[in-house]
């Protein structure tokens, strides 16, 4: 039986009419580090444990429109507990959780701002994590931790809560310097027209199974392998993106298990496949898989061509390698190519300084609009470089709580992305930012946010920092390199200070850097205007250290 | 093969895979020590030390090691096996 999300008007809607008429289907395997199954939920097991959460969030005095946040890793209850929060009425965010590399103690007190902002009223977590919390310092006395251990499904269903469809659903959190997290609020109904159209372009049917090692606190793995499954009433792989990271092969092995036909990864990905996984002989069928698709950070055709190549034995043909242009704001999916069609690429324009081509991200999905807007925001024509604006049925409500940051954002409907791109025969083309954002592994980071953190080390000299990206060939992605200015009378050594930056980049904005380099005073290059010029210190260190650009 | 030797087989593949030639390595030394050894570099070391001393470490091992010394001794104990 087909499931029901045309009917239903909001994602707890959605997922009770398809615990009703899809209740034995499978909806979840939670996978272990060995690809066995640690658990499966059928729609209407899961239904009944969101219930069971719904009812723990009530009786902690969760009241509608409240924020919930769950900082937990693969979980088998993290789904249920997201939807038991939405069923509560409340806004749930899935939050990154520590790795044992980082120091608690400044990843918990990093996120006292945060929450001064947003007010959580409830926090799900494991017992471990929450006494770490409490030590330091998140427990304003308001907030409620729920063990999520300790909550129990419901003996029978509970109805659907009613909900407005344009109210807030949940919150999508950035990712960046943990203080400086923007909440981006969609709503039920945004959220739904993205899963409509998402799911109408891929062509999506009951047997696509989807296998994700994606965080949940991702948007890429929040709605291509949580919320458009579970509306559309599919089956859904998850491994822990942790375990996957140490043994890159299991997602092949799951691909094989449980027939996986979509697959979502960033470009650094199919790179990290290739370096990994491989290195071995083929251990896996992947010639059923529909479509691998790249998103999150520019997609490079030498990459596609590396794992086809890589890969070519396992059943991986190129038409099976699809791109998506993608962002949060717009719930998710702003272009697709079509499923099946060999990678497709164009020449750069002649108007900018990259040479080279890059691969097409797609058309349009349904309902959205896109313009390429030049610096005084008129639209430009085909073939024209510029900055892409969108608006469209799935657009976010507002960034939570940052009323100036939203309406610096979207003029007359359209939103800014800030992504540079061109249009040609109907295809949206990527190549680069307007701004200082740095995608690291499909992660964004602000080359600004950075330097505020590493401007906090004692030893540097104040405001004399730069962090930049430079592009990996070999890791498929950006790395970070910051370059900061000692004080003058400091008596810290290069090492000390190079270790201190490393490490509260890391525990602030959750990155391992490439390197930071120590400099003397006055060595940074300052523009016309007085500011430190972020492309001139990049040149300059290259230069300095002998780098290839 | 005792843990020094361990330790100097493993320094000489860290400096090799990290290009990092002048690298004082020691059994004190943790990933943030050495340019660009960050998760996914972690796990392709991981693969060069198995190759290397021809063993296999678990998902969770790998993971968890925190600093050379915990390396050396995982090495030091598969070499060791009856």
């Amino acid at each position: 039986m087909p499931s029901q999300d045309d009917t239903a008007q909001d994602l707890v809607g959605c997922l009770y009419q398809n615990a009703q008429n899809l209740a034995e289907r499978t909806c979840l395997h939670f996978l272990s580090d060995d690809v066995g199954t640690v658990k499966s939920f059928t729609y209407a097991e899961l239904w009944l444990k969101a219930c069971g959460f719904a009812l723990s969030f009530q009786t902690a005095g969760v009241k509608p429109g409240d924020m919930v946040l769950i900082f937990l890793n693969h979980h088998p209850d993290m789904a249920a507990c997201y939807l038991g929060a939405m069923q509560a009425g409340a806004i749930p965010s899935f939050m990154p959780c520590p790795s044992v590399k980082q120091h608690s103690d400044r990843y918990w007190s990093a996120h006292q701002t945060l929450f001064e902002r947003i007010a959580p009223r409830a926090i799900v977590t494991n017992a471990s994590q929450c006494q770490q919390m409490i030590k330091y310092g998140l427990d304003d006395g308001r907030v409620r931790f729920i063990d999520v251990d300790r909550v129990e499904a419901v003996p029978a269903a509970l109805s659907p809560r009613p909900v407005d469809p344009g109210q807030i659903a949940l919150l999508q959190h950035s990712s960046g310097t943990t203080s400086l997290k923007k909440g981006i609020a969609l709503s039920h109904e945004a959220i739904l027209n993205q899963v409509r159209a998402y799911a109408q372009t891929l062509n999506l049917s009951d047997g696509d199974t989807i296998v994700s090692w994606l965080p949940l606190y991702h948007d890429m793995g929040l709605i291509t392998s949580l919320i458009m499954p579970l509306v559309r009433g599919q089956t859904t792989v998850l491994m822990d993106p942790f375990a996957w990271t140490a043994r890159p092969g299991m997602l092949f092995e799951a691909i094989e298990k449980y027939d996986g036909r979509l697959v979502w990864l960033p470009n650094f990905a199919f790179d990290h496949l290739c370096r990994t996984t491989g290195r071995g002989e083929p251990a896996a069928d992947l010639s059923n898989v529909r479509a691998f698709i790249s998103c999150s950070e520019p997609c490079k055709p030498e990459t596609f061509a590396r794992f086809a190549e890589t890969f070519s034995g396992w059943g991986v043909r190129e038409n099976q390698l699809q791109v998506s242009y993608a962002l949060a704001e717009n719930v998710f999916a702003v272009t697709q190519t079509p499923l099946a069609r060999d990678p497709l690429t164009a020449a750069i324009p002649s108007q900018e300084k990259q040479t080279g081509s890059v691969a097409s991200t797609g058309r349009l999905l349904p309902g959205v609009d896109l313009n390429i807007i030049d610096q005084d925001g008129r639209v430009l024509g085909e073939g024209q470089i510029g900055e892409i604006a969108i608006k469209g049925e799935s657009l976010f409500k507002e960034y939570y709580k940052l009323p100036e940051l939203t309406s610096q954002r979207i003029e007359s409907g359209y939103f800014h992305t800030r992504d540079m791109g061109f249009l040609k025969n109907g295809e949206l083309f990527i190549l680069g930012r307007s701004d200082d954002l740095i995608i690291v592994n499909g992660r964004n980071h602000f080359a600004h946010d950075l330097e505020a953190v590493v401007n906090q080390i004692e030893g540097l000299k104040p405001g004399r920092c730069v962090a930049f990206g430079l592009f990996s060939e070999n890791l498929g992605s950006e790395e970070v390199i910051v370059v900061a200015e000692h004080a003058q009378d400091t008596n810290a050594n290069h090492s000390d200070l190079k270790q201190a930056i490393k490490e509260i980049v890391l525990d602030e904005a959750d990155l391992v850097i490439r390197t930071a380099y120590i400099v003397g005073p006055d060595w940074l290059v300052k523009t016309s205007s007085g500011k430190i010029s972020r492309e001139e210190n990049k040149t300059k260190y290259l230069l300095e250290t002998g780098k290839p650009r | 093969m005792n843990k020094d030797d361990i330790l100097e087989r493993i320094a000489v593949v860290i400096r090799d895979y990290f290009d990092c030639p002048d690298e004082t390595i020691s059994l004190e030394t943790v990933a943030l020590d050495i340019d660009g050894w960050d998760s996914l570099a972690h796990t392709i070391l991981m693969l060069e030390l198995e190759s290397e001393f021809a063993i296999k470490f678990t998902a969770a091992e790998a993971l968890n090691f925190q600093n050379l010394a915990d390396i050396v001794d995982a090495v030091f104990t598969y070499k060791n096996k009856p």
